[in-house]
């Protein structure tokens, strides 16, 4: 490689490194992903809070008193772990489906709470967002969120 | 179990590998060859850890990667790569001040507050300037479950260190970058690494972090202060082995 391209190529490196922290702080708003992960160099700009997820099978709508699973229950957390990583680049159907593929559900509500440091009210405050999931005759999942709240 | 079992394994590998190509680096005929393993290494790291990924191992990719592109012979390819190595650390130190402004948790003290009301080594780094009570009130938050609050400090003295915080950061950037101002900002970078891990203990990140900035003096003081940079890695490994400094990241 001659002299010249490698003076573009590192051009275009610190181009890009000094772009990609306002597009990650972008994505942070956009689809959350973790301000401390991913190269954003936003460290100690907010709290690592974790994610919680939950799962409710329901059954003609109603939700049932069930146990889950240990692998149900780790695949949440892995699920969660991921989400708060990545964010809604994570979606919750593939943690529906293997759900719904272990229990005697019609179908599946998975609540996603997310807390962060509100610099405005300078307390914690969380959102918590409703997914409800269902197989079709095809064993496909089929669903979406249907509710957002703030908490508390 | 068998999951943890291939956690611990990948760790104590990648960690014998990169001691071992860190031994063979030092001869210079393998120096090349050591690079190019120690960037395969990370970059193996960083797909394995996806992305649960530190961000220090995304700048030690970033610096591997340019080492990698200089032609050892070729002096103006040399200073190409010098210069870069700079000029990325200048960025991501300007970026760690950014973030902090952009995120508004640094002009009220509310991310410094959140984290001496949730962890002691914080609150004994800040117990000198924080008023008692106020520290009292804090640590009796608890929990950082929604509702919990208001993270911040009443005190002039407080507020004024949380906001130096990013000034510093993003002046001593562009301290870095200027010559004339390049010395004395790159003494006071290392200053601020050593005072950030009093509170923070991102020894991973502080010493490649302070290795990247020291590339740019003058005088090579970089590669004379490598014992010292082997000895706290030595002393860091110690002190994880025994558990007698708590978890380092």
């Amino acid at each position: 490689m001659s002299f010249a391209a490698k003076r573009r190529l590192v051009l275009a490196f610190l181009v890009f490194i000094a772009v990609w922290p306002l597009a990650h702080r972008l994505l942070v708003a956009a689809v959350e992903i973790d301000p401390w992960r991913l190269g954003g160099w936003a460290m100690y700009c907010t709290p690592k809070l974790r994610v919680e997820v939950a799962l409710v099978p329901e059954r003609a709508g109603r939700p049932i008193d069930l146990d889950l699973p240990r692998p149900i229950r780790e695949a949440a957390n892995r699920f969660a772990e991921r989400r708060a990583a990545l964010g809604r680049f994570m979606d919750p159907s593939e943690l529906a489906r293997e759900a719904l593929g272990r229990l005697d559900a019609d179908s599946v509500v998975v609540t996603i709470q997310r807390d962060r440091l509100d610099p405005q009210t300078n307390r914690i405050v969380g959102k918590r967002e409703y997914f409800r999931y269902s197989l079709d005759e095809r064993g496909r999942v089929t669903g979406s969120r249907f509710s957002v709240r703030d908490v508390p | 179990m068998l999951e943890l079992d291939t956690v611990v394994a990948g760790v104590v590998l990648l960690a014998t590998a990169y001691t071992v190509l860190l031994a063979v680096g030092l001869v210079p005929r393998f120096r090349r060859i050591a690079l190019v393993l120690t960037a395969a290494a990370t970059l193996l790291q960083l797909i394995w850890t996806f992305p649960f990924v530190a961000n220090h191992t995304f700048l030690r990719l970033f610096a591997l990667g340019l080492l990698l592109l200089a032609d050892p012979l070729s002096l103006r390819e040399r200073r190409l790569v010098h210069a870069a190595l700079g000029w990325t650390a200048a960025i991501v130190l300007f970026y760690t001040g950014f973030q902090k402004l952009v995120y508004g948790t640094y002009f009220q003290g509310q991310y410094l507050a959140y984290m001496i009301s949730l962890t002691d080594r914080f609150a004994q780094v800040f117990e000198w300037i924080v008023p008692p009570d106020e520290l009292g009130r804090l640590k009796a938050i608890g929990e950082p479950v929604p509702g919990a609050g208001p993270y911040t400090v009443a005190g002039v003295g407080f507020l004024a260190l949380s906001n130096l915080v990013y000034v510093v950061e993003i002046g001593l950037a562009f301290g870095l970058l200027w010559w004339r101002s390049r010395r004395p900002a790159i003494w006071m970078t290392l200053a601020l690494i050593l005072v950030i891990q009093l509170g923070a203990r991102e020894l991973f990140f502080g010493l490649l972090f302070c290795n990247l900035v020291l590339v740019m003096h003058p005088r090579d003081a970089g590669r004379k202060l490598l014992p010292v940079t082997a000895g706290m890695y030595l002393l860091a490994l110690l002190l994880e082995i025994f558990g007698w400094g708590g978890t380092l990241s």
